[in-house]
């Protein structure tokens, strides 16, 4: 069977991938760790990940098609650490930086290869007849499936054209489809349980590295939750609160009625900053003037108020409890009495 | 409600369902669905439930003569178990459209039950006896078609938007003021919560750019997704005119004038003529208009909620006792005329009030403080809204 190595170097998720590796692979697994491919891959795997923790995306350089054994190589083998790391923020950063990895490609070469990437993905696009600023149409509920509504208002279906069960979508937008779809397998795939126990040699060495760096970055996180008690935020907050310390991709609704509630409860700016660098797309500018317009302090100078609870009911992020009752506002929300606090 | 009026209702109930009890259908799986019924004089809510098939549910509706029933719009592997211990096999999907949320809260009356005092204002207390009074809400014709007219443009929507086949929708009266749309179909089968947010979202119009509809440079209105209810409402608004009152008596003039070309302009999305015709100002409020008129206001409670128990086809409502009903979507009906045969004979009442309501292909006269003999299935209306008593 022959290969494009170099295809399968930008996109080592790909089927094809797996069957290269499979016919690859002469060395037995007791000789792994003296491999110098493999040694190489295994690098390249921590690259990838060390990346996405420090820069939120992940490099693809010329140098690596030369190398393209040990860059194909390297992605199951970085999916394997983040699966041992076993950690939802991580996990997030990760499969986030890869995604974006592939919408930047696509880009540079022109789209050329986003046909075969859909076809690989089983994403099922078809010509547009009707519709003269599109090129593509798939089907709504696959559009939904990627969530692509988190990504700002341009793309919620209300603001889409839609017919007959298709979306109409650009080149582009298809690319950034097909970009989230492989994120999300990537999440999926990198869920399945590994033990750290059975790494040996590189591996193993490999790990420890990233569990430092890992642990490093996440103590940067630590002082907002000490600092952040939950008794008190109603649960819309607290559920909107903890995705957004996993590290999830908030939508645009969620992450300002966050925002707009912990304003409103006095967090400091630096300090819902800090938790926002928890997204897999932060632009610390961007948050920051956000974050500052919405405090008031920016723009028109309007400090926003965080929404009604009938607001979250239509936004469907209400999850009320029994000390909901009677309030009609997140801002009314006193919890649990402490003396029923302190007896559990 | 005394122990006259309790028993007059259950006989209501009774001849209803010993002569419609067919009507009664829940959708198949049956027996992999939850089943909840109001039962009893204190009308407790009994959920969790599960029965075999359709003849079991009827038999025990015969039996129990429940207030309201209702079964899930999920399917499960243990129906019968508690909601986190259910496991879905796979999920329909419901809308309920309600007159209330299309801003039509039918005749609204407060009524005095110690004095018999009936006030069209809201008040705290009576000015005659100084009792609470009762907010009532009762049923109006107008009220049910525009809402019939809503869940047609929802069923549209479905159609044109979604792909789904008409073969796959269902459309009920809900027995009281508002309409359900049913949808069994592959596509809704396995959505996530997040996804059914998005249509719900689409359907009500939350976070719509109008900008990236309606282009005014261009001078064009998309004429897919959202953009095409938004042109359908513009014709409506072009075809009737004089029912907007933002136009005025010039604006109409000219509209009347060239009122076809107008429309087939605006079906092809193009807004030049309507521009040049009637200033930048008019046509910018005709889109506001037809923006607002193309919110199609679903309770997204339901329609979020996978875990979500609806009301049973062919089952009485007890804020009406009229039942849930199957309409056609094509017909051009007053779904109350439609209303199955039941309880035709006379009864007599005492009567608070009623206001005056068209069912049956009847028009029921508006009554205050009478004593009148009418049909057993209005008596069992007005009976269930706490206005009338047996004598």
């Amino acid at each position: 069977m022959e290969f494009n190595v170099f295809l399968l170097a930008k996109y080592p998720f790909l089927e094809e991938a797996k069957s290269f590796l499979e016919s690859y692979s002469t060395v037995s697994f007791e000789n792994l760790s003296s491999d110098e491919d493999y040694t190489r891959a295994v690098k390249r795997g921590v690259e990838r990940i060390k990346e996405a923790i420090l820069f939120k995306k992940i490099s693809f350089k010329n140098e690596n098609l030369i190398d393209f054994k040990a860059e194909i190589l390297s992605f199951p083998i970085a999916v394997a650490f983040i699966a041992a790391l076993n950690d939802d923020f991580l996990r997030n950063i990760y499969a986030t930086a890869e995604g974006k990895r592939i919408h930047e490609l696509l880009k540079r070469d022109s789209y050329s290869d986003l046909e075969l990437l859909l076809r690989d993905q089983k994403i099922n696009f078809y010509p547009s007849e009707d519709s003269p600023s599109s090129l593509y149409k798939i089907a709504f509920s696959e559009y939904l499936k990627v969530s692509p509504q988190k990504w700002g208002k341009i793309w919620k279906l209300v603001n889409r054209q839609i017919k007959l069960g298709f979306v109409y979508v650009t080149r582009e937008e298809l690319s950034r489809l097909v970009s989230e779809h492989i994120k999300n397998r990537i999440l999926e795939r990198s869920r399945h349980p590994i033990d750290a126990e059975s790494f040996s040699g590189p591996l193993k060495k490999g790990y420890i590295e990233l569990k430092n760096v890992w642990d490093s970055y996440k103590s940067r996180f630590a002082k907002f939750e000490k600092e952040t008690s939950e008794v008190s935020f109603p649960p819309c907050m607290v559920r909107l609160l903890s995705r957004q310390e996993n590290g999830e991709n908030l939508s645009h609704v969620e992450r300002r009625s966050l925002v707009t509630y912990l304003i409103a409860k006095g967090q400091s700016i630096e300090e819902i900053i800090n938790l926002l660098k928890s997204s897999p797309d932060f632009k610390e500018s961007i948050a920051r003037y956000q974050v500052e317009h919405l405090a008031g302090l920016k723009g028109s100078k309007k400090k926003y108020s965080p929404p009604s609870c009938e607001t979250m009911k239509s936004y469907g992020l209400c999850f009320s409890d029994e000390w909901c009752k009677g309030i009609k506002h997140p801002l009314q929300y006193k919890g649990k009495p402490f003396s029923q606090t302190s007896k559990n | 409600m005394n122990e006259s009026e309790l028993r007059f209702l259950k006989s209501v109930y009774s001849e209803y369902y010993l002569k419609h009890s067919n009507l009664v259908e829940v959708p198949p799986p049956v027996g992999k669905r939850e089943i909840g019924f109001v039962i009893g004089n204190e009308k407790v809510m009994r959920r969790h439930m599960s029965f075999q098939d359709n003849e079991a549910i009827r038999k025990y509706i015969l039996n129990n003569l429940p207030w309201d029933a209702f079964h899930s719009c999920s399917v499960y592997e243990f129906p019968e178990n508690p909601i986190d211990k259910k496991n879905i096999i796979w999920n329909e999907i419901a809308f309920d459209i309600d007159a209330k949320d299309l801003g039509c809260e039918g005749e609204v009356y407060w009524i005095c039950d110690r004095c018999g005092e009936v006030l069209k204002k809201g008040l705290q207390k009576c000015p005659r006896c100084e009792n609470e009074l009762r907010e009532v809400n009762f049923i109006t014709s107008t009220c049910i078609e525009k809402t019939y007219e809503k869940a047609k443009e929802l069923v549209f929507s479905l159609i044109e938007d979604f792909g789904i086949s008409e073969k796959e929708i269902k459309i009920f009266y809900s027995g009281h003021m508002g309409f359900h749309v049913y949808v069994d179909a592959q596509v809704f089968r396995e959505i996530s919560q997040d996804e059914r947010r998005e249509i719900i979202d689409f359907l009500l119009l939350n976070e719509l750019q109008p900008s990236l509809l309606v282009t005014f440079s261009q001078l064009q209105v998309k004429n897919i997704g959202v953009g095409r209810r938004v042109i359908s409402n513009m014709i409506k608004i072009i075809e009737s005119p004089t029912d907007y009152v933002f136009l005025d008596e010039i604006s109409v003039k000219k509209i009347e004038q060239r009122k076809n070309e107008l429309i087939s302009s605006i079906k092809e999305g193009s807004l030049k003529l309507i521009l040049s015709l009637l200033g930048q100002r008019i046509l910018k409020r005709i889109i506001q208009e037809a923006l607002s008129m193309s919110k199609i206001p679903i309770d997204p409670s339901v329609t979020l909620d996978e875990h979500r128990i609806i009301r049973m086809p062919g089952t009485l409502n007890s804020k009406s006792s009229f039942p849930k009903f199957e309409v056609s979507l094509n017909e051009r009906i007053y779904p109350l005329d439609l209303l199955p045969s039941y309880g035709e004979k006379s009864i007599k009442l005492k009567i608070k009030f009623a206001p005056s309501l068209k069912v049956k292909g009847e028009t029921f006269k508006k009554l205050y403080n009478t004593e009148e003999e009418i049909p057993r299935f209005y008596a069992a209306y007005l009976v269930s809204k706490g206005v009338a008593q047996v004598v």
